[in-house]
């Protein structure tokens, strides 16, 4: 889709964003960091803004990788977000109120360059390497991880989606219910396939973005205020959200969780978890890769190598429960203790928290 | 990001430790970055974008909506 809309490829595209200034920002380097706050491991994202920097609203949304990477965003759903943009901008100031809470609090450091996780690398004359956009939440975690505190679940699991809740939205729609599971928060709420999501604590919302803005920034256990319209009516609907209604979503697919992996992880396949002599359901990961400045290599592990134990449990897990282990679990550099098959030999290792 | 041009002059991806962690060989694909956002465009393989964007110049895209009266839309890419 990115080259669609940088090239303008459609008529109605191309007449939509005449009514813009249109900027196409492509590093991180020297961007506002208390205006621009998004999901920064998006691959694609776009703000709708006054020119007095008042966020009108957000679009793009990636949550998956593998299989579903890339078809989080669609053509039709950013042309219906336009729209919807023009429609508030025609509105302002009038509707001003109703988007201050589109910008969020100051992060610690208004530039990537300012924070001390980066800043010799950035604030080098010139730089070494383009500043990413995952590199923001590198930045921000690294606040906390610094401190030797645990990372908050809002910065572990940033902008989850509403499917997490139930809630499904239309990829070519302007934040439209597709389909509500049954059972689920979202159901209780009283959600409907077809329901069109007017606002969210009173915010006005254009895209899946804008829900995922809300979403993130409520404070749980609380319930979200929402006013969807159904067939012509308007109706207020109470999204409640428990404490921990984040956790377990996937995160590894995050390019910006690369930095609190030690190793690269890959499940063993039945031969190798036989040739381990690993029980079933127990634990048993192939090292996939040891990046060469890192706490896996100084403490020994090598590519091939099988993590069959993880202080002292066995216990199966995804590497998704591993790095939230190591994020909340274990402070920076706190030893981490393994055993590990290494040519036929099982090994203790000894590696500090990343 | 308005001097970009000039940052990126050694700009160059550095991908060891995620190439580590895939399993690969390093990877790095950014060629040297001089002293325009041509240049960087180019770097970055970014192209052919329409004239009507701004390229990689918040600062200059909010002066000219301020002086047009239309709203922005900022790709973050």
């Amino acid at each position: 889709m990115d080259a669609q809309v940088a090239r303008l490829e459609t008529k109605r595209l191309a007449g939509l964003l005449d009514r813009f200034v249109c900027v196409r920002a492509v590093e991180m380097e020297g961007v506002d960091l208390s205006l621009f706050h998004f999901d920064y491991d998006e691959t694609w994202c776009a703000f709708f803004l006054n020119a007095d920097r008042t966020i009108y609203g957000r679009y793009g949304t990636r949550a998956s990788g593998g299989a579903d990477m890339g078809v989080d965003v669609s053509l039709p759903g950013f042309e219906k977000a336009l729209e919807g943009a023009l429609e508030i901008h025609a509105g302002y100031p009038a509707n001003r109120a109703s988007l201050l809470a589109k910008r969020g609090a100051p992060p610690p450091a208004k530039e990537i360059r300012s924070f001390p996780l980066f800043k010799s690398r950035f604030a080098e004359d010139p730089p070494r390497g383009c500043a990413h956009c995952h590199h923001v939440f590198e930045a921000l975690r690294s606040v906390p991880r610094e401190a030797r505190r645990p990372i908050p679940d809002e910065l572990l699991y940033p902008y989850p989606k509403p499917d997490r809740l139930g809630l499904a939205l239309h990829l070519d729609e302007r934040a439209t219910v597709k389909s509500v599971e049954p059972g689920s928060a979202a159901a209780g709420a009283g959600f409907q396939p077809g329901d069109r999501i007017l606002a969210l604590e009173g915010q006005p919302v254009l895209s899946i973005a804008d829900v995922q803005w809300v979403l993130h920034h409520a404070k749980p256990p609380c319930e979200v205020a929402a006013e969807v319209d159904r067939r012509g009516a308007r109706r207020r609907l109470s999204l409640p959200l428990a404490a921990d209604w984040r956790r377990g979503e996937e995160i590894t697919w995050r390019a910006s969780t690369r930095a609190m992996r030690p190793f690269g992880w890959e499940e063993a396949t039945a031969d190798q978890r036989k040739a381990c002599g690993v029980k079933e359901g127990a634990l048993c990961v192939r090292v996939r890769g040891v990046p060469p400045v890192g706490s896996a290599m100084r403490a020994g592990l090598a590519v091939g190598d099988f993590v069959v134990e993880i202080d002292g449990s066995d216990a199966a897990v995804t590497e998704n429960q591993w790095i939230v282990y190591l994020m909340q679990r274990k402070v920076k550099g706190e030893p981490v203790s393994l055993v590990v098959v290494h040519d036929g030999k099982r090994l203790k290792r000894t590696m500090p928290a990343p | 990001m308005e001097s970009t041009g000039r940052r990126l002059a050694a700009a160059a991806m550095v991908a060891l430790g995620a190439a580590a962690l895939a399993g690969r060989g390093a990877v790095t694909t950014v060629a040297a970055a001089k002293d325009s956002k041509a240049d960087l465009q180019k770097a970055l393989r970014d192209e052919g974008i329409s004239p009507r964007w701004i390229y990689d110049d918040i600062e200059a895209g909010f002066a000219r909506a301020a002086k047009e009266g239309k709203p922005l839309c900022i790709v973050f890419r």
